[in-house]
Order: structure tokens, then C-alpha cells, then sequence
């Protein structure tokens, strides 16, 4: 439990979640989604110690995003984000001005999993738990065959 | 109005850039190192406290670039926790007047680097108009160039 978190997202306690590593200011939510060491950025691209597969749009919009889970990982948009059985799902949070924001992944069990930010990767029980200032809404979900 | 709020409207009075000298009313905000201080200044205002007309005067003096960029660090940082996008993290305010200290923040920038990472490979390209990092994807070999090429320039 994290007094400093459940500050920044006033739903994570009520809703349930658990702290699963320390802080970290890499990779990003991404890199974290995809189990890659590196920090997925659109916009910093071509800047050395950042990474955007070429041919994917580059920019912060939740298209961008969405762009790059279906053309590099293989997710294809779905209605929800219920359990279903050998199926890897993630949600796509956008911020106040509709870009994108963060992604969690869901975990077998049905809870997800996020890396926050510069801060630390958290289990937690549901989507609304990460809603909060920055990260406003969900806008995507997708799915995958589970590997 | 009480004490310290009067004492705090007027501190934020003082030009961006300057801090409050220690002195034991506003031992409270004093945050930096001030034995490198230069140019201090008086800045006053009438106010009333406990319904008497009190003048309020604060000595502050020009912060210095090591306290300014540990202020600025720690806005910037406490901003920009939650956010992943490199655009929007370079563009908070704080960032930004890290850059535009140029040359005076690169042995501060690089310190930080070594010592507790993050992103600052944005803010160097821009100050030096150099990226030795350029074709890694790696943060930690982007790390590593990018203090190779700090040492090559100290030595």
C-alpha cells in the first residue's frame, strides 16, 4: 500500500490493488505491457534512449496507440474488459485533452496490471481504480491470443 | 490575515529566480543552499495583521544555479510522475527553464543522470545540439554514450 499513490488516484484503495515492484522510470507503461526493457515514445523518436517501430503513426493520440498494439503485438479492439479464456486483453486510458495516456495489461486472474508512470508497477482489481486526473478515461480496449 | 501568510504574500512577490534569505521569520521557506548567494534585495508590502497596519519586508537573494535546478527537478519530477508521453514532459515549465539555463546546467544535468537517471536526454540534445546517443533505443546504453561524451569534453 502507498499513501503516495492512493493520493494521485483517489480510487486505487477503494477499489483494491497491490505495489509489485519499486519505482522505475523505465520502461514505460508500454515497454511494461509488451515485457520490453525500452521506453516506447512516438514523439521522441530519433532521440537516443527512446523507441517507435518505424511505419507506425508518430504522435501522442490514442490512434497512435492503437496503431502500434495492432500492426506490432497483434491486438485487435474488443467490446470489453470481462475474462475470456486464453485471451490477453489491455485498456488504453487517454488524458484530459483525449490523448493517450497509459495502458494496463489484464492478468489471468482477471485483475491488471500497470507500471505507473516514473513510478511503480501495481496489480490492481479494476480499470476505474487508475482513473484520476491524468489518466481520465478508458478509451480502447483490445485482445490478443494468449502465447 | 496572520503572520505567515503576510510573510508569504510578500515572498511571492520576488522575482522568479530568487529565494528568501534565512532570517528567523522565514526560516519556514528557506529550501537552498545560500552560501553562494549573490545580489540580495528587500521587498516590502503593507498588510494588516491581527488588525493592526503592519510593513512587511522580506531579504531575498538570487538562488543559485545549483539550488535553482534541485527546485526546478523537483517540480518537474512531481509534475510529470504519471506521465509517459517524452512531448509532454519536455514541455513542463520546469524542464524548459532547465534548458534555458544552456550550458551553466549541463554538469548539473549530468550529475542527475549518473546518479538517479530520467529523462533528460531530450534537454541535452537541445542544449548541446549533439545526441551521441542517437540510433540506441537503450536507455542505459543512451546513458552510457551520453556520459562518454560529457567525460571527453570535462577532460
Amino acid at each position: 500500500m502507498s499513501e503516495y499513490l492512493e493520493s494521485l488516484f483517489p480510487r486505487l484503495k477503494r477499489c483494491g490493488y497491490e505495489v509489485t515492484s519499486p519505482q522505475s522510470d523505465r520502461p514505460n507503461c508500454i515497454g511494461y505491457v509488451v515485457g520490453s526493457p525500452l521506453y516506447f515514445d512516438p514523439v521522441a523518436r530519433g532521440i537516443g534512449g527512446y523507441y517507435w517501430p518505424d511505419g507506425i503513426r508518430a504522435d501522442d493520440s490514442v490512434q497512435a496507440w492503437r496503431e502500434l498494439f495492432a500492426l506490432c503485438f497483434g491486438y485487435e479492439e474488443c467490446a470489453d474488459g470481462s475474462v475470456e479464456a486464453n485471451m490477453d486483453k489491455i485498456a488504453i486510458y487517454a488524458d484530459r485533452e483525449g490523448d493517450a495516456a497509459h495502458v494496463a495489461r489484464q492478468l489471468p486472474s482477471g485483475q491488471w496490471t500497470s507500471k505507473l508512470g516514473k513510478l511503480e508497477d501495481i496489480t490492481h482489481d479494476t480499470l476505474e481504480a487508475l482513473i484520476c486526473d491524468d489518466y481520465a478515461t478508458v478509451v480502447i480496449l483490445m485482445r490478443r491470443q494468449r502465447t | 490575515m496572520a503572520v505567515v501568510d503576510a510573510v508569504k504574500e510578500t515572498l511571492a512577490k520576488a522575482p522568479q529566480g530568487f529565494i528568501p534569505v534565512a532570517s528567523p521569520w522565514v526560516a519556514f521557506t528557506l529550501t537552498a543552499d545560500i552560501s553562494s548567494c549573490s545580489a540580495t534585495q528587500q521587498i516590502q508590502q503593507q498588510t494588516r495583521v491581527a488588525g493592526m497596519n503592519v510593513t512587511v519586508t522580506a531579504w531575498i537573494t538570487e538562488s543559485s544555479p545549483t539550488a535553482r535546478f534541485a527546485e526546478l527537478v523537483r517540480r518537474w519530477k512531481r509534475d510529470t510522475a504519471l506521465t509517459s508521453s517524452i512531448a509532454k514532459v519536455s514541455m513542463h515549465s520546469a524542464y524548459q527553464e532547465i534548458i534555458g539555463m544552456g550550458a551553466r546546467a549541463l554538469p548539473l544535468i549530468f550529475e542527475e543522470l549518473e546518479q538517479r537517471g530520467g529523462d533528460w536526454f531530450w534537454a541535452l540534445r537541445a542544449i548541446t545540439g549533439e545526441d551521441p546517443a542517437r540510433g540506441s533505443s537503450d536507455f542505459d546504453e543512451a546513458k552510457r554514450a551520453w556520459l562518454d561524451w560529457w567525460r571527453d569534453r570535462a577532460s
